[in-house]
């Protein structure tokens, strides 16, 4: 059933078996799971079937530092949430992403790729992907091939692209499902825990048309992105001061995007090596695009983190490059010089860092919740990761004979660029470890201490890799899902 | 060995370098074979395109700094420990001395020995063979 909050009569307590919290990409994946179920679900949704610009204007904060997108242009605050606005870009960490890292301080995931593999390939079909097939070979065309480099040290991959509007793609089914209680336009506000904040008594909900009540349920999971995820456990404060969830000072830390940037440019050695594996084209349903990660046996020789290199543009060259283009066709043997170079977008794994955080700010939106300061913080080895990674593929170019790289970055840990961005990936606020010194939430996306409540989203990643997040993150949230089923039977 | 050889086949015999498949294949002017010259003036020879060289190794150049090294020590440099061999290739037969350049042109990649010239990574040796013919007088190339 879809609702409207804004009609349920103030200081109503609604009584529900799970109540979540967000209707985007992972509280719409989890609430399906029950639809038509012995369960009754509530969902908690802020927004409406459509944009509202007053809605959308609680998602404001201050950006400190680095800068960043507005927080209200990265993302999006009604029914579907930032997938009524995404690219649909989707790939699966790697198995080292979950490893523990020696040269990457605050990594390892609970489980590997092996727990989250089942779950991952239900995501698939949540998000209308094709089969969980991500190597080159399965989507190699005939007559454009991936490059065929001489070494391993970087691989061929590809992103499957379906970017669905989860609102469209299920708002029906879960219109029809009598269980499910999809209440638009109700914005958590607090979650109310009890005296010692071991169990969650209740969510306070307020709508903007002044309308306030309750929901209280057996579990609540919070899963409203990466930045609202920590706020909203930082603004529940009425037991502790410093939030629920937040005994050891880890809720809002270690935020982590994915920095975006041109940093090279690829002059092939031939006019004639195809490129086309690598542009975004038509595979059935869906669409396909090839990229560039390094492998996992470069990331340990090197130290360094993952990332992604995908097509970006194709230029003409100028006077140099042009000369330069015949030079390097002879030096590689090619009869037909390039006329182009290819510039590559990297999008590069961040690693955690405590100083890189989601704070609450003294000011409060229209519904008296402290708005955020988001304060993106990058380390040397992001940046390392980046410059040792034009090398590596300059290097792995020549080798092949099929050309060189252009590296457009200073060769240091710190400066970066002035076309530096984020790709609107908000990770790793509300942490996954199974120790609380250490994470906020365990291996089952629980709050450490917090016996009911939980949490759906990139939020909980320990660590980022460099694959686009939402895929992972309905894996986890279909994990959870299961997991929670088994606790309620 | 004349211009226009095989040079797929010349590389099948080049140590390493079998797997490549096209890499430096069609490489070099390879202007004739015989025993003709010293080291700088093979190096030289290596080079088709001599334009397109010199406009690269003037590059080059401007990245070494000002100690501008003349064509004879940027041959040597090439060379490096392995001068002699390359003056007895150079003099004898220039399609091998082709083979060493080529063989530590793709070594360089494999070790991480990188040139930058305007951000393009080339390989040490290449970037060095660019210098040399950007120091020749354009009638010596
Ligand atoms: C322009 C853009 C392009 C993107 N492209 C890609 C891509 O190609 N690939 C990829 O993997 N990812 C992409 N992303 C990121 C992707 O959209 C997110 O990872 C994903 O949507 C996160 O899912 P979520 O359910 O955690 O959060 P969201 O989808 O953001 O959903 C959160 C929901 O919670 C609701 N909410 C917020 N606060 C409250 C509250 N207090 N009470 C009740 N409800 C609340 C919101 O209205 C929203 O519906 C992109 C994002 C943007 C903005």
């Amino acid at each position: 059933m879809l609702n409207d909050a804004r009609e349920v009569p103030d200081g109503t307590l609604l009584e529900t078996d799970v109540c979540i919290i967000g209707g985007g990409a992972a509280g719409i994946s989890m609430a399906r799971e029950w639809a038509g179920s012995s369960l009754d679900v509530t969902l908690l949704e802020s927004g409406g079937l459509a944009s509202d610009p007053r809605t959308q204007a609680l998602y404001r904060g201050r950006v400190f530092g680095r800068s960043y997108f507005r927080l209200d242009e990265a993302r999006t605050r009604h029914f579907g949430g930032s997938t009524n606005c995404w690219h649909g870009m989707c790939r699966p960490l790697d198995p080292l992403d979950f490893e523990e890292r020696a040269w990457v301080p605050g990594s390892g995931w609970p489980f590997g790729l092996a727990e989250l593999r089942p779950h991952y390939e239900r995501a698939q079909r949540v998000c209308g992907l094709a089969a969980f097939e991500y190597g080159a070979e399965r989507w190699t065309l005939e007559g454009e091939p991936p490059i065929a480099f001489t070494d391993d040290a970087i691989e061929s991959r590809v992103f499957q692209i379906a970017p669905r509007r989860f609102a469209s793609l299920y708002g029906q089914a879960l219109e029809r499902a009598r269980n499910v209680n999809v209440q638009l336009n109700a914005n958590l506000i607090e979650l109310e825990a009890d005296a010692d904040a071991r169990r969650v008594e209740r969510a306070q909900v307020a709508t903007l048309a002044g309308g306030r009540f309750a929901v209280r349920a057996r579990h609540f999971v919070l899963a409203t992105g990466g930045i609202e995820n920590a706020r909203l456990l930082l603004a529940s404060r009425g037991v502790r001061s410093a939030g629920l969830g937040n005994d050891f000072d880890l809720v809002g830390r270690h935020f982590m995007e994915h920095p975006h940037l041109v940093a090279g440019a690829w002059l092939p050695s031939s006019a004639s090596i195809p490129i086309g594996f690598y542009r975004p084209r038509r595979a059935g349903e869906i669409h396909v695009a090839g990229l560039l990660t390094p492998s996992a046996r470069v990331q340990r020789e090197e130290r360094i983190l993952s990332f992604a290199s995908f097509f970006s543009r194709a230029a003409e060259l100028p006077d140099f490059e042009g000369r330069l283009t015949r030079f390097i066709a002879e030096m590689d043997g090619a009869p037909d010089p390039a006329s182009r170079a290819v510039f590559f977008m990297n999008e590069v794994e961040q690693a955690p860092n405590p100083w890189s955080r989601v704070r609450l700010t003294e000011e409060r939106d229209a519904l008296g919740v402290p708005r955020v300061q988001l304060e993106w913080r990058l380390s040397p080895i992001d940046k390392r990761t980046l410059w040792q990674g034009q090398r590596l593929l300059a290097r792995s170019l020549g080798r092949a004979g099929l050309g060189r790289l252009q590296v457009l970055l200073e060769e240091d840990e710190h400066s970066w660029p002035a076309n530096l961005g984020g790709g609107r990936h908000h990770m790793g606020t509300t942490r996954m470890h199974v120790d609380p010194r250490h994470g906020v939430v365990d291996a089952n996306c629980r709050v450490h201490g917090v016996a009911n409540l939980h949490v759906a989203g990139s939020s909980v990643f320990p660590t980022s890799g460099s694959a686009n997040p939402t895929l992972t993150l309905i894996a986890l949230a279909l994990r959870l899902a299961d997991h929670l089923k088994r606790e309620l039977r | 060995m004349k211009r226009g050889l095989d040079r797929r086949a010349l590389l099948r015999g080049i140590g390493g370098a079998a797997a490549l498949g096209s890499v430096g294949s069609g490489l070099l002017g390879l202007v004739g074979c015989g025993p003709s010259g010293d080291l700088e003036t093979g190096l030289a020879a290596c080079v088709a395109d001599a334009e397109a060289a010199r406009v690269v190794g003037a590059e080059v150049l401007v990245a070494l700094g000002p100690s501008l090294p003349t064509a004879a020590e940027l041959a040597q440099r090439l060379a490096g420990a392995a001068r002699a061999e390359w003056e007895d290739r150079a003099s004898t037969d220039r399609a091998r001395l082709f083979e060493a350049v080529l063989a530590q042109h793709l070594a360089d990649f494999d070790a991480g020995r990188l040139f930058g010239v305007r951000g393009w990574l080339l390989s040490q040796t290449e970037a060095q063979l660019c210098a040399l013919v950007a120091r020749r007088r354009p009638a010596e190339v």
